[in-house]
């Protein structure tokens, strides 16, 4: 297992609702993934991050249109345009977990039917083949008495058991990539952690690349080895966990980080950042964090504040993102 | 599952007996002597005499019903005016030609109105969803006595593919009865075919949004097996639902159906019944129909169990 | 998912009373819904105009028999030399009429039977079971029996189509009045010591609006289809009316010779039933806010 092999290389990719024309909904976003890695996206809801992940597997809503400079996979390189060829990642390729497990398995079918039935989509197996292997997933993910809960209905099962059946349909099909799409949101927080860990411990067993998209830094900090921070369809800040945390390079970043109960523990009191994202149509030229930021110079509304400038595997989008350091230690907000 | 079941049939009691009130005072508050009614128009006094003396007309009205009922209970439905055969007899003699119609008919619409509704669910908006839905409205506006005539005129009088008219016993073969059939299930399949699609439709729309509908896609599943098993079985209840509802709106079409066709059917023992004030038979006919539609509605909601695991009787 | 956040939303909450000029411009957008209004008002001015410039439309015409449609006969004649254009003309006030009455005397009767056993359990038990059995016999026999106790009037038809069109109106009603009832407004208005009679009229009724004109247009639509059947059977409107239903049923005998005599009013009388579902379709899309969130 070469744990340095790139997976999967997204340069430049655009995503927009409507025309061709249509302002973007996500904006040149570039990353790559590594086997045996896993690469949070966080940022706040409607940043673009379930989008960007969806899109990889082509599962865009039909009116939304991807495209890239370059869309590698497994040194394979694919048209985000081409449904078809995206079609065929799903399952061995690419593999997605979602946010709610209470609606994400089909409740007409038992947990057996559905695994068996994404276990045989590769071809030549046989189903009993299919079965065994099912079953060893489901014991792989710990659930007791898999062969028992086979014959079962997702009704029958609580919400983390519902996402742990999620994640061992996901990797059955052994994927490069998982895409946990906030895959524990939903959970109680007991739960949540055994969901991390247990993802965690897939990706060094199977040396799976997972795309970990969440909303919470504290989930960032237990999983990801490499963050990227995204905020209203542009990828922010991104780097190595502690590169960011420890040293972040982007006002956004600061705010979500003071704005997270977890990461700001020692703080006395959690604080918002004020305003809301912009809709689509009313962002700015420049940095589209600027209306938001406490730091903001007029520089920061014209065209080309929103360069990305990398330095090592740090990236941000911030002009002043050299001074935000001694800004910070000045300011109290 | 059979406790669930005869506690539906004992529920049913009440709306049958409702059914069988209604019916009995049919006869007893038309205008005139229900003996003379039932006798029908020709019949001479000592026939009248005979007939009160047996339906105890001369006893209270509550009584009278009493005595009605549980003939009825016991699968006396009386004798026809006409004929002087039981009611029961001719209904039975009626039967296999309204079966053969409808269970085709069935199968026809669940055939063509299943997927139609898939299809344009699956693509809302677009111009195959409005055709589908423009020409499931004509459905339920065009009547089925005027498509009956025009399929007759098309698809006998001029193609000569089918018969005219008339039915063909399945004693005879199989096949001559389809054929003899088959322009009769086409045309309420028209009619009925709309009610099935659009609740397929708004079905399908709603749960094409649902998170496993999407887990489907993601899996790896062709389109095809996303839409017509993942999707399609969870719309089982609503669909199974509306065709209980839309027997109803069957029968209206045999009825008419029948008459146009001339199949010999029940549909056309009533309206003959009608048209010669048989009212024995009409009373008997409607309790039957009745009956099939509390049978029928009772096993729409036994074949939920087949759709859905979380229910349990 | 967060693509409903991403899409620039439109449709805000929309308020409960639709302001009616932007409902008139909403119901009437599209090519369909015009034409359905125009068939509707062109129906309505046939109704009014035709029996005051037909009046030969019962005339025998021994000779004429059974002609195919001409620049004399629109429609052709019947088996009896009439004019089938005539006729149907004539025939069209007989159908509206049966449609509006049934369509309103249901909605009354419906609405009233519904806020009661909606509101008060005690009267639910028995207006539901009674619905029930009314609704186990099948919409047309369920007529035909009614006519044929009752004997062939105008009145008669409309109300032996009524009451089979009751209970489902009923049970709408029902429905709306039962989810409303656990609301806050009116266990506000309940604990203030409202009077039940004023919670049914100022707080339920108003809220079933949108629920019984959608319901009104289907069963008008329902009625107009049920009398024609009714009349093709034979238990229809007497036949000194001239109705469409009566038109198709005296011609049916004679139909392969005298197609037409058929077709035109039938043709007719889909015309004007697909039009008013067209409208109650499109009424129930500018009513319903899940289903406008839809189409947006």
């Amino acid at each position: 297992m070469s744990v340095n092999k790139k997976i999967l290389e997204v340069k430049g990719l655009n995503i927009r609702f409507g025309s061709a024309a249509a302002a973007p909904t996500v904006e040149d976003l570039s990353f790559d993934l590594r086997a045996g890695e896993t690469l949070c996206l966080v940022g706040e809801s409607g940043s673009g991050k379930s989008i960007s992940a969806l899109s990889l597997l082509g599962l865009l809503p039909e009116s939304a249109h991807a495209t890239a400079d370059q869309f590698m996979f497994d040194g394979v390189e694919i048209d985000p345009k081409d449904t078809k060829s995206l079609k065929a990642l799903r399952g061995e390729g690419v593999a997605m977990i979602f946010q709610d497990p209470m609606s994400s398995l089909n409740p007409a079918f038992t947990i057996g039917y559905q695994m068996i039935e994404a276990i045989r989509l590769a071809p030549n197996i046989s189903k009993q083949e299919a079965r065994q292997k099912a079953i060893h997933y489901l014991e792989l993910v710990r659930i007791a008495d898999a062969a028992k809960r086979m014959d079962g209905y997702p009704h029958q099962l609580s919400g983390g058991m519902r996402q742990r059946v999620m994640i061992a349909m996901a990797l059955s099909r052994n994927p490069k990539v998982l895409i946990a799409d906030e895959p524990t949101t939903a959970l109680d927080v007991t739960i949540q952690a055994q969901i991390l860990a247990l993802i965690d411990d897939i990706k060094t067993e199977l040396g799976t690349a997972v795309l970990f998209i969440t909303h919470d830094l504290g989930v960032v900090a237990e999983t990801a080895d490499r963050v990227a921070v995204m905020y209203a369809g542009r990828m922010v800040e991104a780097g190595q966990v502690a590169e960011v945390f420890d040293n972040p390079q982007h006002a956004y970043t600061v705010g979500l980080m003071r704005a997270s109960p977890r990461t700001a523990a020692r703080q006395r009191r959690l604080n918002d950042i004020p305003g809301s994202v912009p809709e689509l149509r009313d962002r700015p030229l420049g940095c589209t964090f600027a209306p938001r930021c406490a730091f903001m110079t007029p520089a920061c509304q014209e065209l080309g504040a929103e360069k990305t400038v990398q330095v090592g595997t740090h990236l941000s989008r911030c002009i002043r993102r050299d001074e935000l350091g001694t800004l910070l230690g000045e300011t109290h907000v | 599952m059979f406790k669930y079941i005869s506690s539906r049939l004992l529920a049913s009691v009440p709306i049958v007996l409702f059914v069988a009130i209604f019916v009995f005072l049919l006869s007893h508050l038309a205008p005139g002597d229900p003996a003379a009614l039932i006798a029908g128009e020709n019949a001479t006094p000592e026939q009248i005499a005979q007939i009160r003396d047996r339906l105890h007309l001369d006893e209270p009205l509550v009584t009278q019903f009493g005595y009605w009922f549980s003939d009825i209970l016991r699968f006396d439905l009386g004798n026809s005016i006409f004929s002087n055969r039981p009611v029961t007899e001719l209904i039975a003699a009626r039967l296999e030609p309204t079966l053969v119609l409808t269970s085709l008919t069935i199968v026809l619409t669940i055939f063509l109105a299943v997927p139609a509704g898939v299809i344009a669910a699956w693509k809302v908006n677009s111009t195959s969803d409005r055709s589908i839905m423009i020409l499931s409205v004509l459905g339920f506006s065009v009547p089925a006595f005027l498509i009956g005539y025009a399929n007759m005129y098309v698809f006998a009088l001029k193609l000569g593919w089918f018969p005219v008219q008339g039915y063909a016993n399945l004693s005879d073969g199989v096949l001559g009865t389809l054929r003899s059939v088959a322009l009769p299930a086409f045309t309420i399949t028209l009619v009925f075919w709309a009610l099935v699609a659009r609740i397929t439709r708004a079905a399908m729309i709603e749960i094409l949004q649902e998170g496993y509908t999407r887990t489907a896609r993601a899996k790896g599943l062709s389109e095809g097996k996303v839409l017509f098993v993942h999707a399609l079985k969870n719309a089982g209840v609503p669909i199974s639902t509306v065709i209980g509802v839309g027997i109803a709106i069957l029968i209206s079409g045999v009825v008419v159906t029948e008459s146009v066709f001339n199949i010999p059917g029940i549909g056309r023992l009533v309206v003959d019944a009608i048209t010669q004030r048989d009212f024995p038979v009409v009373q008997g006919t409607m309790i039957f129909f009745s009956v099939v539609l509390i049978v029928v509605n009772l096993l729409v909601d036994l074949s939920y169990v087949l759709f859905d695991p979380r229910i349990r009787y | 998912m967060n693509t409903s956040q991403t899409v620039p939303r439109q449709h805000v909450q929309r308020s409960r009373m639709v302001d009616f000029r932007r409902f008139l411009s909403e119901f009437t957008d599209g090519r369909v819904e015009k034409s359905a209004v125009l068939i509707l008002i062109a129906a309505l001015l046939i109704s009014v105009i035709a029996p005051m410039v037909y009046h030969s439309y019962s005339d025998i015409n021994p000779l004429d028999r059974m002609k195919p449609p001409s620049a004399d006969h629109f429609f052709g004649t019947d088996h009896l030399g009439r004019d089938v254009f005539e006729r149907t003309m004539v025939g069209t006030r007989n159908s509206l009429i049966i449609g509006f009455s049934v369509a309103i005397a249901t909605t009354i009767i419906g609405c009233i039977l519904g806020l009661v056993s909606g509101f008060i359990s005690f009267g639910d038990k028995i207006i539901m079971r009674l619905m029930d059995g009314f609704m186990a016999i099948p919409n047309v026999l369920l007529a035909i029996a009614l006519v044929a106790l009752m004997g062939s009037s105008l009145l008669t038809i409309i109300i032996a189509i009524s009451v089979p069109e009751i209970p489902r109106m009923a049970r709408i009603v029902r429905s709306v009045v039962v989810s409303l009832k656990e609301m806050p407004f009116i266990d506000a208005a309940v604990t203030m010591g409202t009077p039940q009679w004023k919670i049914l009229l100022r707080h339920l009724l108003p809220n079933t609006v949108g629920a019984l004109s959608v319901q009104a247009t289907a069963t008008c639509a329902s009625a107009i289809m049920t009398e024609a059947i009714l009349s093709f059977l034979g238990a229809g409107t007497p036949p000194n009316i001239p109705s469409w239903g009566g038109i198709i049923a005296e011609s049916r005998v004679f139909f392969q010779i005298a197609p037409w005599a058929i077709g035109f009013p039938g043709l007719m009388l889909s015309l004007l039933v697909l039009s008013v579902n067209i409208l109650g379709d499109r009424l129930r899309e500018v009513l319903d806010p899940r289903v406008a969130r839809r189409r947006s």
